[in-house]
C-alpha cells in the first residue's frame, strides 16, 4: 500500500435488531462511545469521522446526516463525511478513513456506519434498497433485491447444481455461528428443512435466504501504524484495501454466477498486501442472500467455481471448518442494517485478532478479511487485516 | 461544449411507441441495449439510436412474491433477463398464459403494457 500503513485500535457495535424509536445518529454515538472509551482517547483528539448510511434520507427523513454524528459526540467542527454505496457504504467509510491516515492529512479517524431501518413497513424497506438497483431499466421492471440475488441463484443452480440445500446451509451455519454472538439480531438455531420450507419472497429464494431488516451501528478508531504497534490496548494493521465496480443493471453483465468486482478487488487486495487466499485465516464476507457468500467465497478465491454451494453443507465454512466464514453469524443471522455492515464486518475481525471475541473466538488466527458488497455487485469492498500483536 | 446525448429519454420514448432501441456507435458499429451516451467497446462518443428487433430468449429468471408498493398489485409476478437476438440483454416483467411457466432457452417477443403511472413498460410473452 502507498502512504503511512494503518493501524485500528478500538472498535464499537451496538446490538443489532429492531432498536424500537431510536435514531441513526444515537445509535453511532453509542458504538463511537464504546471505541473511544476502548482507545482511551477523548473525543476532541478525532481529526475526522466518515460515516456510511445508505439512506438516513429515506429511512428518518434526514438528509445531511455527517455533522449530525460530531454533533451529538460532542466534538466541535470536526470533519465529518457521509459515504453511500448501497450495502457497502460502511465499507467504504472503513476505506476512506483509512486514505485520510494513509495521506498523512489525519492522524486519528473514527470510520463509522449505521442504519436505521425498521421505521418503514417491509414493502417500503424493499422499496428504499430498491432503488439501489438501475432505476431506469431494472426498478421500473419490478426488479428487488431479493429479485436481483434470485435470478443470480437460479443461474449459478443452471450452471453448477447450487440446490436450494446448499442454499440453506448457508443461513443454518450462520444462524448457528450467531448463537455465540450476544449483539447479534437472531440467536436461534434453524434447520434445513426450516429454511427450505419458509416464505417465498423470490422464487428460488426463500426467507431464510434473505439477511434481516436491522437497526444498528459500529464503528472504528484508526491511526497510524506507528502509534498503534506502541499502543496500549488491543489493535490491528490494515495490510490492505480495494475497491471495483461494475454495471448498475445486473442485466449488463455477461457472468450472471458471481462478481467480476468481487475477483477484481480481490485481487487488487491481495497483490497490495502480498497476499494470497491461502494466507486468509478466516473471512467475513457479504451475505445478503446465502447465494452471495456462496459467490463470495468462489469468487474470493477460497474454492473453485462451483463448488462453494458445497462448503457450507461439509460444513467446510463453519467456525471450527477448513475456512470459518462468517463466524459473527453474517449478515443473514448477525443483522444487515445496510450502512454499518461494512463496519460491522472489520469490527469482527478486530475481536477475533485481538482475542476479543468471547465464546465464538478462533484459535490462531494471523490474517483476516472482509468482502463487503453493494447494490447487485455493482460496488465491491475487499479489507485485509492482521493482527497487532 | 459536447451535445448532451439523451440516450434515457430516447429509450423511453421508443417503449412509448412499442419498440427498443439501443445505441450503435457510428466508428466501430457496436450496439448496445440498453444505449448508452458513450460506446463501450471503442469509447466514442458518437452513436446513433437504432431500433433492435424485439425478441430473445430467458437466460434466467425469478418469481416474485415480495414487492415495493409500486408493484404490490402484481404479485407474485415473473421476472426475467433476456438475451435478445444480437447478443444484448435486458430484463422485464414476464406474460405468461396460464399453466405456463417460464423455462431456460424459453423463446420470448416483447409487449408493451401502459403503466398506472402512464408511460409504458417492457414486458416480455412467449413467442
Amino acid at each position: 500500500m502507498v502512504g503511512r500503513e494503518v493501524g485500528i485500535i478500538a472498535a464499537g457495535h451496538t446490538k443489532f435488531g429492531n432498536l424500537g424509536r431510536v435514531t441513526s445518529r444515537e445509535l453511532i454515538t453509542a458504538a463511537a462511545t464504546e471505541a473511544l472509551e476502548m482507545a482511551q482517547l477523548d473525543k476532541d483528539s478525532i481529526d475526522a469521522v466518515y460515516a456510511g448510511l445508505l439512506s438516513p434520507d429515506i429511512f428518518e427523513h434526514q438528509m445531511h446526516a455527517a455533522p449530525g454524528i460530531p454533533d451529538y459526540l460532542g466534538m466541535k467542527n470536526t470533519p465529518s463525511t457521509r459515504l453511500e454505496a448501497a450495502c457497502a457504504s460502511g465499507g467504504l467509510a472503513l476505506m476512506h478513513g483509512a486514505i485520510g491516515i494513509a495521506s498523512g492529512l489525519y492522524d486519528t479517524v473514527l470510520s463509522v456506519g449505521a442504519e436505521k431501518m425498521t421505521n418503514l413497513p417491509t414493502s417500503h424497506v424493499t422499496e428504499a434498497l430498491a432503488m439501489c438497483a438501475d432505476d431506469i431499466y431494472e426498478v421500473a421492471s419490478g426488479i428487488t433485491f431479493p429479485g436481483a440475488f434470485a435470478m443470480m441463484a437460479r443461474a449459478h443452480e443452471h450452471e453448477y447444481g447450487t440446490n436450494a440445500e446448499m442454499r440453506a446451509a448457508v443461513a443454518v451455519k450462520n444462524h448457528k455461528h450467531a448463537l455465540e454472538n450476544e449483539l447479534a439480531q437472531f440467536q436461534k438455531e434453524i434447520t434445513i428443512e426450516k429454511a427450505m420450507n419458509s416464505l417465498m419472497i423470490a422464487d428460488p429464494l426463500t426467507l431464510y435466504d434473505c439477511s434481516p431488516i436491522t437497526d444498528g451501528a459500529a464503528a472504528l478508531i484508526m491511526v497510524p501504524w506507528e502509534v498503534a504497534k506502541k499502543h496500549d490496548g488491543p489493535k490491528m494493521k490494515i495490510r490492505s484495501f480495494a475497491q471495483a465496480s461494475d454495471t448498475m443493471s445486473l442485466h449488463d453483465r455477461p457472468d450472471l454466477t458471481g462478481f467480476t468486482t468481487t475477483k477484481v478487488a480481490a485481487r487488487k487486495a491481495y497483490d497490495r498486501a502480498g497476499l494470497q487466499p491461502k494466507d486468509i485465516d478466516f473471512v467475513e464476507v457479504h451475505d445478503c442472500f446465502t447465494i452471495a457468500e456462496i459467490m463470495a467465497i468462489e469468487d474470493l478465491g477460497f474454492f473453485e467455481k462451483g463448488e462453494g454451494g458445497k462448503a457450507a453443507l461439509n460444513g467446510d465454512t463453519y467456525r471450527d471448518g477448513y475456512l470459518p466464514v462468517n463466524v459473527s453469524g453474517g449478515l443473514k443471522a448477525k443483522g444487515h442494517p445496510i450502512g454499518a455492515t461494512g463496519v460491522s464486518q472489520a469490527v469482527e475481525i478486530f475481536k477475533q485478532l485481538n482475542d476479543m471475541a468471547g465464546p465464538r473466538q478462533l484459535n490462531d488466527v494471523e490474517i483476516g478479511m472482509t468482502q463487503n458488497l453493494g447494490g447487485s455487485g455493482s460496488t465491491i469492498v475487499c479489507h485485509i487485516f492482521e493482527r497487532g500483536d | 461544449m459536447k451535445e448532451i446525448n439523451k440516450v434515457v429519454k430516447s429509450y423511453e420514448d421508443a417503449i412509448n411507441q412499442n419498440r427498443i432501441v439501443g445505441s450503435q456507435c457510428t466508428k466501430c458499429h457496436e450496439i448496445y441495449v440498453p444505449p448508452r451516451p458513450v460506446c463501450k467497446n471503442c469509447g466514442s462518443y458518437d452513436i446513433d439510436i437504432t431500433t433492435i428487433e424485439g425478441q430473445g430468449k430467458i437466460i434466467t429468471w425469478t418469481v416474485i412474491h415480495i414487492a415495493p408498493p409500486t408493484h404490490i398489485n402484481k404479485v407474485p409476478y415473473t421476472l426475467a433477463i433476456v438475451e435478445l437476438s444480437n447478443g444484448q440483454r435486458l430484463t422485464g416483467i414476464m406474460r405468461l398464459p396460464e399453466g405456463r411457466g417460464p423455462e431456460f432457452d424459453m423463446e420470448v417477443i416483447a409487449d408493451f403494457d401502459k403503466a398506472e403511472e402512464g408511460a409504458k413498460r417492457l414486458r416480455w410473452r412467449p413467442k
